[in-house]
């Protein structure tokens, strides 16, 4: 094996040296930390002296409890403000739904719409034509007052917050300046209740063409069935009066010759039309207010589920602002 | 043992008097960067002794008494390049730790600084019964990393999966807005390092945006947590290379 030496050590001396310098400056650390911590403590808002000139005050810092209750008390207020507003963006989305059902009731008691839902019933396009003539514009309408309770609960929040805020920081009547740190944490809040869970977002899921396609589904299928019924009841009654006005077509129209089955045929035709627009209009005499009465009841009914939608929106938001998550409740689902 | 743990006690408050001094004087001043230094030359002056040691060994057992290329292989480029390369990659995972760790974080990263230390001068004294002194340090420091690895990156596991919780806006933040929530408390101070410790932020924020995505959800919070647990070795192998190195250095309290 070579004697080489592994290690050139330093001598006793200046090992000693280094070891002192070396603590030296850690003690010095040490002494430091402390020395800068208490000036630290003495630049940060304490009372100052009463001082020559009328000092201004101290800006105040609040503790973290306390801007969580401040945030907490601020959410809860801004929740309980959006409840009558939910209600009125509703009332402005859904008032066209209601102004269109008499239009839609007229439609739907006319030989025209009597023949246009049979053939829609027959194709499969009930939901379009609901659409079109119930729920016009709804998708856009439904858009621009969710965007607009965003606003709103923002507006709220920050309504809200900015009272508990000035609440805290009066003293005898004296406002006192907001610290830098509080005032960033509260700018930051007031930025999240911007960007928080939009309700806008809601309006997509919910007003978009497979959900719209849903909500008349349903009222469609009300409608195709009562059209289905309809036809049945009136085909009975139609038979007689079309041979009938076969027969006394042909009878009437005997001295037209060779022409005498074209002409019971266009009497058979005129009978049927006929027959359909008395039928129709009996229908409508004894039954379109029911009917109305139950296309409102489907339009509530729907109305209620977006309340619903809207309002859980407006409490997931609350919720995802003053709730947390571990990446433990991620990865099994469960929420905090 | 005593004096083990004397060394100990002297690797855990020198990291906390020159890392405390630092913190405190940036949240003060914009001129706290040369306390920086004396963390970053503390790390890299145990680094390079810990390797410069073990390749004298080597070099030692493989070149001939008297041949002319013991001048030139002095065994001191790759020790001191490795020792520059870890102690700043160090100081920037301290620096980290500092500013943007939870407190029960940065209290699993000194417990496993302090076990790492521990670990480093009781595994040496055993060796240096078998093994040359240089390999028997290097062998330490490299053992008691690993067994301090091991021991606390569980725990930091634990703590980042189940124990830390993150505000639920995240869920909902773009990658800009994490950035902007994470770097709320750096901006907020000012100082100087602010920016330098900007990429860590960007790479802290984009770790827990990506593991927070639906799409990687589950396997994404998993590999966001192994990866924070993973700083316990940089962290472990300070404390370790500090012991090698400050164990030359005599406390004020005991002559080694």
């Amino acid at each position: 094996m070579p004697t080489v030496s592994p290690r050139a050590t330093p001598p006793d001396g200046s090992r000693r040296r280094l070891a002192i310098a070396f603590w030296g400056a850690i003690a010095l650390c040490a002494v430091a930390t402390v020395l800068l911590a208490v000036v630290g403590t003495l630049r940060s808002p304490a009372p100052a002296p009463e001082a020559a000139a009328p000092a201004a005050p101290a800006p105040v810092e609040f503790a973290s409890e306390q801007l969580q209750r401040l945030f907490g008390g601020a959410l809860d207020t801004a929740g309980q403000v959006m409840v009558p507003n939910v209600e009125a963006a509703l009332d402005r989305i859904y008032a066209p739904v209601y102004d269109a059902i008499p239009v839609y009731a007229d439609f739907h008691y006319s030989v025209l719409g009597e023949y246009t839902e049979l053939s829609e019933a027959a194709f499969g396009t009930m939901s379009e034509g609901l659409n079109e003539r119930l729920y016009a514009g709804f998708a856009d309408r439904f858009a621009t007052e969710a965007a607009k309770l965003d606003t709103q609960f923002a507006a709220a929040f920050r309504e809200a917050l900015g009272a508990g805020v000035q609440a805290e920081l009066t003293v005898d009547g004296q406002i006192l300046p907001l610290g830098r740190m509080s005032e960033a944490a509260i700018t930051d809040a007031l930025g999240r209740a911007r960007v928080t869970v939009p309700v806008a977002g809601l309006a997509v899921a919910l007003t978009g063409s497979k959900a719209l396609a849903a909500i008349t589904a349903a009222i469609g299928k009300k409608i195709a069935g009562k059209v289905a019924v309809k036809a049945a009841a009136k085909a009975t009654a139609k038979g007689t009066s079309i041979a009938g006005g076969a027969g006394a077509g042909a009878l009437a129209c005997s001295w037209a010759g060779p022409g005498a089955v074209l002409c019971a045929a266009v009497g058979g035709a005129a009978m049927w039309f006929a027959a359909d627009a008395l039928i129709v209009n009996l229908d409508e005499y004894f039954n379109r207010d029911e009917f109305e009465a139950e296309l409102r009841l489907l339009v509530d009914e729907d109305k209620a589920a977006k309340h619903a939608a809207l309002t859980d929106g407006l409490a997931e938001k609350v919720v995802a602002m003053s709730e947390s998550f571990t990446m433990q409740d991620l990865a099994t689902g469960s929420p905090d | 043992m005593r004096g083990d743990l004397a060394l100990v006690a002297g690797v855990c408050a020198a990291l906390i008097a020159v890392t405390g001094a630092w913190l405190t004087a940036w949240r003060l001043t914009d001129g706290a960067w040369p306390v920086l230094v004396l963390l970053w030359a503390m790390i890299a002056a145990s680094s390079f002794t810990v390797s410069v040691a073990l390749r004298r060994e080597r070099l030692a057992a493989i070149l001939l008494p008297g041949s002319p290329l013991s001048r030139w292989l002095r065994g001191l480029v790759i020790p001191a390049l490795g020792a520059a390369g870890f102690a700043t990659l160090s100081v920037l995972v301290i620096l980290r730790l500092a500013t943007l760790a939870a407190p029960a974080e940065q209290g699993l990263m000194l417990a496993a600084v302090a076990l790492a230390a521990l670990a480093c001068a009781r595994i040496r004294r055993r060796l240096l019964r078998h093994i040359l002194p240089g390999h028997a340090e290097s062998w330490s420091v490299a053992l008691a990393t690993l067994l301090a690895t091991g021991l606390i990156a569980p725990l930091l596991f634990w703590l980042n999966w189940a124990g830390l919780a993150h505000p639920a806006q995240l869920q909902d933040a773009t990658l800009a807005e994490t950035f902007g929530m994470l770097s709320e408390d750096l901006r907020s101070r000012h100082g100087r390092p602010s920016d330098p410790l900007g990429p860590f932020v960007m790479l802290d924020a984009m770790k827990l945006w990506l593991a927070i995505r639906p799409e990687f959800r589950g396997w994404g919070a998993v590999i966001y947590c192994l990866d924070a647990a993973g700083g316990a070795f940089v962290v472990a192998r300070t404390g370790a290379l500090l012991a090698a190195g400050l164990r030359r250095l005599p406390l004020p309290f005991r002559e080694d």
